[in-house]
């Protein structure tokens, strides 16, 4: 199966000092649905920002076998859609038509390819009707979609989402993962909510104090109390 | 918190709704230039701009009452205007001797007269304008990309940072505040601080989330929708209307 993800000892400490990766390796496979988890303050977060090259820390990253650098950067930040915890940071345009195609836009697409790359995206997600909507008009959960939009517009090989069920209602919960689902891409998830692990994902990467603790199949992991337990899991 | 949105009733159904950003712009951009550069003293001038106004708002179905309440955002600055009345000396002799009326009295009513206009047309320019469209009108005269990309950021964000104030204001009356005034400045002073870092951290994320979708530091901007005839004749007329009355009328005098 072709490697997507090869992460080789990644480093990386903080301007203030924190040193919030410590040496991780691994690999992601196209088309698995890897689920990253950890208590608060482990480094998912800067871990997957190291995967499109917003940080970049000592070690190697590469994404499709190209090395995550300054050369490679335009090419990888269309391979791989990042999706940010917080919505309201990544919808910064005034309508929902600009948000989605910013990446197109960046792509140098001719306008006819982004008209048809944001009616997919939008369709993609269930919000179409919100084409001309300003993005502070939408609901969290409509945020979070449209969002997700943003990134689809790319046509990434890969997806990086960062708490897609944080903050979300039952319903909207629901509604996320039954979209996760049917996005075929290779996914990298990093969640607390082991229950969407369980459901989308087929392996479990387990991520503690910046270190790597386990990496297995998600059943094997979420059986295993003691080491949810004692990385504050559960 | 309820949002006064800068654009509310841009989405109703008009004629006047329906005309190209860029028309609109040019045609109210006009108004606001030909009313500051007349005479205060011309008042078949200024009624002229008035009637065009209210030909404008009646077309539009802007109700009335909304370009009002909003145009009350003019009374602090006449307020202070008119503290500078007593001020004026005698050296506008001219039009003194037109109206008798103290020269301060006529600069007063010249900046009355103006703001109202002034104000009341870019508050209707916005009733009928939906803001994104307003910004590509304005790039598409030729505003600078960084100077469009700083509005949408801080129209997008603003509501955002009032929300996120108001939380920190009411996390704070929620443990008692109170006290003398040096202890409460102290307070503000110091959520200001942390109110800035917060904003500054957030600028930052945003800006991740653009480089992460390929941003190289040219701020795209959504195209103006092309005007079509129906939109030059519109800008055709009011532009020969509103220079009608100031030129025909009013001709030279300025202040």
């Amino acid at each position: 199966m072709k490697k997507v993800i090869e992460i080789e000892s990644l480093h990386f400490t903080y301007p203030d000092g924190t040193a919030a990766l410590r040496g991780i390796t691994l690999e992601v496979f196209e088309g698995e649905k890897v689920a990253l988890i950890g208590p608060n303050g482990a480094g998912k977060s800067t871990f997957l920002l190291h995967l499109n090259g917003i940080f970049r820390g000592d070690g190697s990253v590469r994404i499709d076998g190209l090395p995550v650098e300054k050369e490679n950067l335009k090419v990888i930040r269309q391979k791989v859609g990042m999706v940010f915890q917080n919505p309201d940071d990544q919808l910064f345009c005034p309508t929902v038509f600009d948000d989605v195609a910013f990446g197109p836009r960046n792509l140098g697409l001719d306008h006819d390819e982004i008209e048809r790359r944001v009616t997919e995206s939008l369709a993609a997600v269930g919000m179409e009707v919100s084409v001309k909507k300003s993005p502070f008009r939408l609901s969290f959960g409509e945020r979070k979609r449209v969002a997700i939009a943003t990134v689809l517009a790319l046509r990434p090989s890969v997806l990086v989402i960062d708490e897609p069920t944080a903050n979300l209602d039952p319903r909207s919960r629901r509604a996320t993962i039954a979209l996760l689902r049917d996005l075929h891409d290779t996914q990298v998830i990093a969640t607390h909510d082991l229950a969407l692990a369980s459901e989308l994902c087929s392996r479990i990467i387990l991520l503690d104090a910046g270190q790597k603790v386990a990496d297995a199949p998600t059943a094997k992991i979420l059986e295993d109390n003691a080491l949810l337990q004692a990385h504050g899991l559960v | 918190m309820k949002h006064g949105f800068l654009d509310k009733y841009s989405d109703l159904s008009s004629p006047l709704h329906s005309l190209s950003a860029t028309a609109k712009v040019i045609v109210f951009f006009a108004l606001i230039l030909v009313c500051v550069t007349t005479a205060p003293s011309a008042y078949l001038s200024f009624g002229g701009y008035l009637t065009f106004l209210a030909a404008c708002l009646a077309v539009s179905h802007v109700p009335v009452i909304h370009v009002l309440r909003r145009s009350l955002v003019v009374v602090p600055f006449l307020a202070m205007a008119a503290l500078s009345i007593p001020f004026f000396s005698r050296a506008a002799e001219g039009r003194n001797a037109v109206t008798g009326a103290h020269p301060g009295l006529i600069v007063f009513q010249g900046i009355a007269l103006k703001s109202f206009v002034s104000v009341c047309s870019l508050i209707l320019l916005s009733a009928i304008t939906p803001f994104p469209h307003f910004l590509s009108a304005l790039r598409k005269l030729g505003t600078p990309r960084l100077l469009i990309s700083l509005m949408s950021f801080t129209y997008r964000y603003l509501f955002l940072m009032v929300e996120e104030f108001e939380r920190m204001v009411r996390a704070r009356d929620a443990r008692c505040y109170g006290g003398g005034w040096l202890w409460q400045t102290r307070v503000v002073g110091r959520m200001v601080g942390t109110f800035f870092v917060r904003s500054y951290e957030r600028a930052e994320r945003v800006y991740h989330a653009m480089a992460a979708r390929g941003f190289d530091g040219r701020v795209p901007v959504q195209d103006a929708q092309p005007m079509e005839l129906k939109d030059y004749l519109f800008v055709l007329l009011s532009v020969a209307f509103l220079a009608g009355f100031r030129v025909l009328i009013a001709p030279g005098r300025m202040l």
